[in-house]
């Protein structure tokens, strides 16, 4: 990780794109590896429980990936591009609390043999855009409620 | 936003109708109360692991999966659901603040009732500490919703005996810190509310809060819709998930409240978790045979001990010395801290949590 953006203390690695959904996905050799920002990681609560989709399944981007849940909350997340399921996070299941304590390491969620190259899917941006995303939440957000 | 002012219902419509509201894009809030008692899992939890199939057989309780979150509740037209389906909205959901949104006029009607409620984060309404409305939430169709009830009475017994316990031991902790954590309307009040009542108490605090509230009706395609609902939680791709490997088995009384058991070692422990420490602890199984009561000495002794393998492994540690006992202290503090933290079962008062 040779820079992150960052706000409000919450750290956007720039050796991979981003989600509106809060997910990274990172580019390695042929397979793209997704996990939740840090966003989520820190804002969410503890991670209690990870429902992932089983390997050698397909996801279409935009459906339904995975489902957190963290105080007592239900919230799902949409593939960030279309593939095919190589592996899932399957030590997630015993220690949920790992997409909390390390969102960009041992806290991957799946990794996928994309259609096709993540940097030309839809929809995806640089850490930098992301961060500049989030902050506008955030200010959304503050009068939102 | 739409108030379907339901009454008693069908028990499974008490549930598909939070489900199907979303998928049409019905914002809504649902006040309602199941005709017959059933069991509710949440969306994560393990069915074999939580429900004792066995007693739920015999007294014919069915039991229901629903998409949002929390544990396991038995629930009866003893307890007034309400069930908020907010706007469809992008981006993640600010968990907080939705559940302090959608209790705020819980609180209020349980204060129009002359009941101070609390709200507990995640998401509990409690009297003097003890649960009277839990609750549980999640996003359906890109709507967060927010579910939940009020005990107007709790049947502790059915709920103690419904949840899966390893030992009878674990069994008659639970509903002990049920009824000690858990408090209803009929034990506040000194009386049994009029359902009625109640339901209408929260459903004018609810139109206040996010009125005006249009009348709504079940209707054909509302009725489509959780006939659609019904349909695919039963088939195989519902909920979408196996069942995990989690250490021991818990059960959360309420936010802060667990009883636990684990074994290891020749060991068997149960124990009631508050705020952190440890409560109650009972230690059986081969490791204690002989020395029955320096293991009860030890349960004293650890009462109120933050559940840390420090703090747990020196009192452990002391007490072997003065017992004299060859005891590894590390394992059994390991033994007392193995949880993850999960909250599995949501008994009682997670029975407001539909």
């Amino acid at each position: 990780m040779a820079w992150e953006a960052e706000v409000l203390g919450w750290r956007f690695p720039d050796d991979r794109l981003y989600h509106r959904e809060h997910l990274w996905v990172k580019q390695e050799g042929g397979e793209a590896v997704v996990g939740v920002t840090e966003y989520v990681a820190r804002t969410a609560g503890a991670v209690l429980y990870v429902t992932l989709p089983p390997a050698g399944s397909t996801v279409q981007a935009g459906a339904e990936l995975c489902a957190l849940e963290a105080a007592k909350w239900v919230g799902h997340f949409p593939a960030p591009a279309a593939g095919s399921i190589t592996a899932v996070n399957s030590a997630l299941a015993e220690r949920p609390g790992t997409v909390n304590a390390d969102p960009y390491g041992a806290g991957w969620l799946v990794r996928l043999a994309p259609e096709r190259p993540v940097e030309a899917a839809e929809g995806l941006m640089t850490a930098e855009a992301y961060q500049e995303y989030v902050a506008r939440l955030e200010l959304e957000e503050a009068g939102a409620l | 936003m739409e108030l379907y002012f339901l009454g008693g219902r069908p028990w499974r419509e008490t549930q598909l109708i939070y489900h199907a509201l979303p998928r049409l894009a019905r914002p809504a809030v649902v006040i309602c109360w199941p005709e017959s008692p059933y069991l509710c899992l949440g969306f994560s939890q393990d069915l074999e692991r939580e429900v004792d199939a066995e007693f739920c057989a015999r007294r014919g309780l069915p039991v229901f999966r629903r998409a949002v979150g929390g544990g396991l509740v038995y629930l009866d037209s003893d307890q007034v659901f309400f069930q908020v389906v907010l706007p469809k909205r992008q981006g993640l959901v600010p968990v907080d603040a939705v559940y302090r949104r959608c209790l705020a006029p819980v609180r209020e009607a349980l204060g129009e009732m002359g009941v101070v409620a609390e709200f507990r984060p995640a998401c509990d309404l409690v009297v003097a500490g003890r649960k009277i409305s839990g609750n549980g939430g999640g996003e359906i169709a890109g709507h967060p919703v927010v579910v939940g009830n009020v005990l107007l009475d709790f049947d502790f017994a059915t709920m103690a005996g419904a949840v899966r316990a390893p030992t009878e031991l674990f069994r008659a902790k639970v509903r002990e810190m049920m009824e000690l954590r858990l408090t209803t309307l009929t034990r506040e009040l000194g009386a049994m509310p009029e359902r009625e009542a109640v339901a209408e108490c929260l459903a004018r605090a609810f139109a206040r809060a996010f009125g005006p509230l249009a009348p709504g009706r079940v209707d054909g395609a509302l009725r489509a819709e959780m006939d659609a609902v019904a349909e695919e939680m039963a088939g195989p791709d519902w909920p979408g998930h196996e069942p995990r490997p989690v250490p021991g088995r818990v059960v959360k009384i309420a936010e802060g409240c667990y009883v636990r058991h684990m074994e290891g070692g020749g060991l068997q422990a149960t124990w009631v978790e508050v705020e952190g420490a440890l409560h109650e602890a009972h230690f059986s199984g081969p490791a204690v045979a002989g020395r029955g009561e320096a293991w009860e000495r030890l349960a004293r002794a650890l009462t109120g001990v933050p559940l840390t393998s420090a703090a747990l492994g020196a009192r452990v540690r002391a007490w072997a010395r003065r017992e004299g006992l060859d005891v590894d202290a590390l394992e059994v503090a390991r033994l007392l801290t193995g949880h993850d933290g999960r909250a599995e079962t949501g008994a009682g008062a997670e029975a407001g949590a539909v």
